[in-house]
């Protein structure tokens, strides 16, 4: 089991799915919201995620392909 | 020695000792350095930071090194240019332009941050240090870690053009193209970073790696004679330099070193990437990450800013501006520059003069109130950027009739040989 | 299956804690987010809440149990 941390941008594409819910549920991890301004289905959510590596992984891409900007809690590390 | 009581989540405030941690494990705040004031304020003066070296470490006793500097050490105490024919041509009589194109030793404010977290990580003991980079905090990184005897691990993207690995490779650092998109670079560096302990500069080094950037903000103030201009322009990317700026003026008045911080601090971005300056503008701390950016001002191109929320909150408290920049003014302020004041800057000094100029015409800069645009990186290290809207050579026979044929066409309809001047 | 328009209310000590996440697994609901605004001090949350009438009421009671303040909001 490893624990991730992940900065959440939503923009707008899943104001009517729960879709931290069905995140959690496909690949079995269990979902933390340490800090959050959502609305609307806009805003962001600092997020602690905690399963096994690959669903980890999965996991972020499965966001990724809703629409959904997935950083590390530091955001952008690379800089110019 | 020290004077610091520890680290300090921004957000919660809860205290951590020093160590290289950058997240505050209640809230995921960011940690910053909790400083001792009263101690550092009972023994510093103008007089005794006069009496320092001239480098960025005559304010050591705001950085957080304990030991012997032992990288970095002459890094710093850049230029404050007073820049008349560019006011002229911009329309201010006291323009003034703190010159990082000429910091030791990689030509970059960058430089200033590394310092710290690279004397840092060898007070941590590190073997290794790391960034993710582009440009001018891998060339840094590799620079100090190699003064330290470190090994460097410097993340880029595979599809970075060679010629920017060139002043990273030099300092025989390891560099470690990742095939992957921007965001998936940003992730895997997390995961390294924390798998293998490394000292990673926009990770767990963050918050002494950040606080370099303060001395931007004290030499400004001491070099104008110990006072707080009435603007900065400072350009943004992640969005820490002009929040550290910010701070550095604002302890320099609790420390009683100038008199007040009248001053506004605006923020300049690249139309290709703004989500500071956007924010601003719709005045929502709410930013926006621009997934893809674009244009030629690589060295901002950060769609998902660190510090922009912090970025933010410091330009609205300080009543400043954003302005962005298109590449097509990038270029024209970035030839103005050097035409007028022989300053080649990088594209980042482009975006910053061209977001000047326009808070100008504005009206939010004033022509007679004291004005600091933040030049922050060398041009010799973006050429490509300018490459096509310069003049080629003239090219004449060996005679001198053919180098007066030129001369007396100059006069006329002819390629002219004094152009590129302000108007 | 019934939806209830919740807003939570939660004390800094329970920030840390998978709050939404329980009480969905434990009581057979689906969470899905409509609002939240958490900080390091306090969380606040308005959650759509999912299941039979039966789970809901014990998934309710689950909450204020944890000291959350649950207040229902009506669905627009």
């Amino acid at each position: 089991m490893s624990r991730r941390r992940v900065h959440l941008t939503f923009q707008g594409q899943l104001a009517d799915e729960p879709a931290l819910w069905n995140m959690s549920q496909e690949f079995g991890l269990v979902f933390n919201i340490r800090q959050a301004d959502l609305e609307g289905g806009f805003g962001w959510v600092m997020l602690e995620l905690e399963g096994g590596d690959d669903q980890l992984e999965a996991a972020v891409r499965w966001l990724e392909g809703r629409g959904v900007i997935v950083a590390p809690i530091e955001q952008d590390i690379v800089a110019g | 020695m020290s004077d610091i009581k520890g680290l300090k989540c921004r957000e919660c405030a809860r205290a951590y000792p020093i160590r290289p941690v950058h997240v505050c494990e209640f809230c995921f705040g960011p940690l910053e350095v909790d400083y001792d004031y009263a101690a550092i304020g009972a023994r510093v003066t103008r007089q005794s930071i006069e009496a320092g070296p001239a480098t960025m470490w005559r304010y050591r006793a705001l950085l957080p090194v304990d030991g012997e500097i032992v990288v970095g050490r002459y890094c710093g105490l850049t230029p404050l240019v007073e820049a008349r024919n560019l006011g002229k041509a911009l329309g201010l009589r006291r323009l003034y332009l703190k010159n990082d194109t000429v910091n030791h030793p990689t030509l970059s404010f960058k430089d200033r941050v590394v310092a710290v977290a690279v004397n840092k990580a060898l007070e941590f003991g590190f073997p290794v240090v790391a960034c993710a980079s582009t440009g001018n905090l891998a060339n840094s990184v590799a620079a100090h870690a190699a003064e330290g005897g470190l090994t460097s691990f410097i993340f880029i993207p595979a599809d970075l053009e060679r010629g920017k690995v060139l002043g990273t490779s030099i300092y025989a650092a390891n560099v470690v193209a990742v095939r992957g998109t921007y965001d998936e670079v940003n992730r895997l560096c997390s995961e390294i970073a924390d798998k293998h302990g490394w000292g990673f500069a926009n990770i767990n080094l963050r918050p002494f790696y950040a606080e370099g950037s303060k001395t931007f903000g004290y030499e400004i103030a001491e070099q104008l004679g110990w006072r707080a201009p009435d603007h900065v322009v400072v350009p943004a990317a992640g969005g820490s330099l002009i929040t550290k700026i910010w701070k550095g003026l604002r302890e320099f008045h609790g420390l009683r070193l100038i008199p007040g911080v009248p001053t506004r601090m605006h923020v300049a971005q690249a139309a290709g990437c703004a989500p500071i300056v956007t924010a601003v503008r719709a005045n929502t701390d709410l930013i926006r990450p621009v997934k893809q950016p674009t244009g030629i001002a690589k060295s901002l191109a950060i769609g998902n800013p660190a510090d922009g929320y912090y970025a933010f909150k410091t330009v609205k408290q300080s009543g400043g501006m954003g302005e962005e920049a298109t590449d097509e003014e990038i270029v024209d302020a970035m030839k103005l520059l050097a035409a007028t004041e022989g300053i080649f800057a990088e594209t980042a000094g482009g975006v910053t003069l061209a977001a000047t100029r326009k808070l100008v015409q504005q009206g939010a800069i004033g022509r007679d109130e004291v004005t600091v645009a933040c030049i922050t990186g060398n041009g010799l290290k973006t050429q490509e950027a300018v490459a096509a809207a310069l003049r080629p050579p003239i090219h004449i026979q060996p005679t001198l009739r053919s180098f007066d044929e030129i001369l007396t066409q100059s006069n006329g309809a002819g390629p002219s040989l004094v152009d590129g001047k302000a108007a | 299956m019934a939806t209830l328009r919740v807003r939570l209310l939660f004390p800094a000590e329970l920030v840390r804690e998978p709050i939404i996440y329980s009480v969905a697994t434990r009581h057979h609901l689906i969470p899905n987010l409509r609002k939240a605004r958490v900080t390091e001090r306090s969380g606040e949350a308005i959650l759509d809440l999912s299941g039979d009438e039966e789970s809901l009421r014990q998934g309710i009671e689950y909450l204020t149990g944890l000291g959350v303040k649950v207040k229902p909001l009506p669905i627009e």
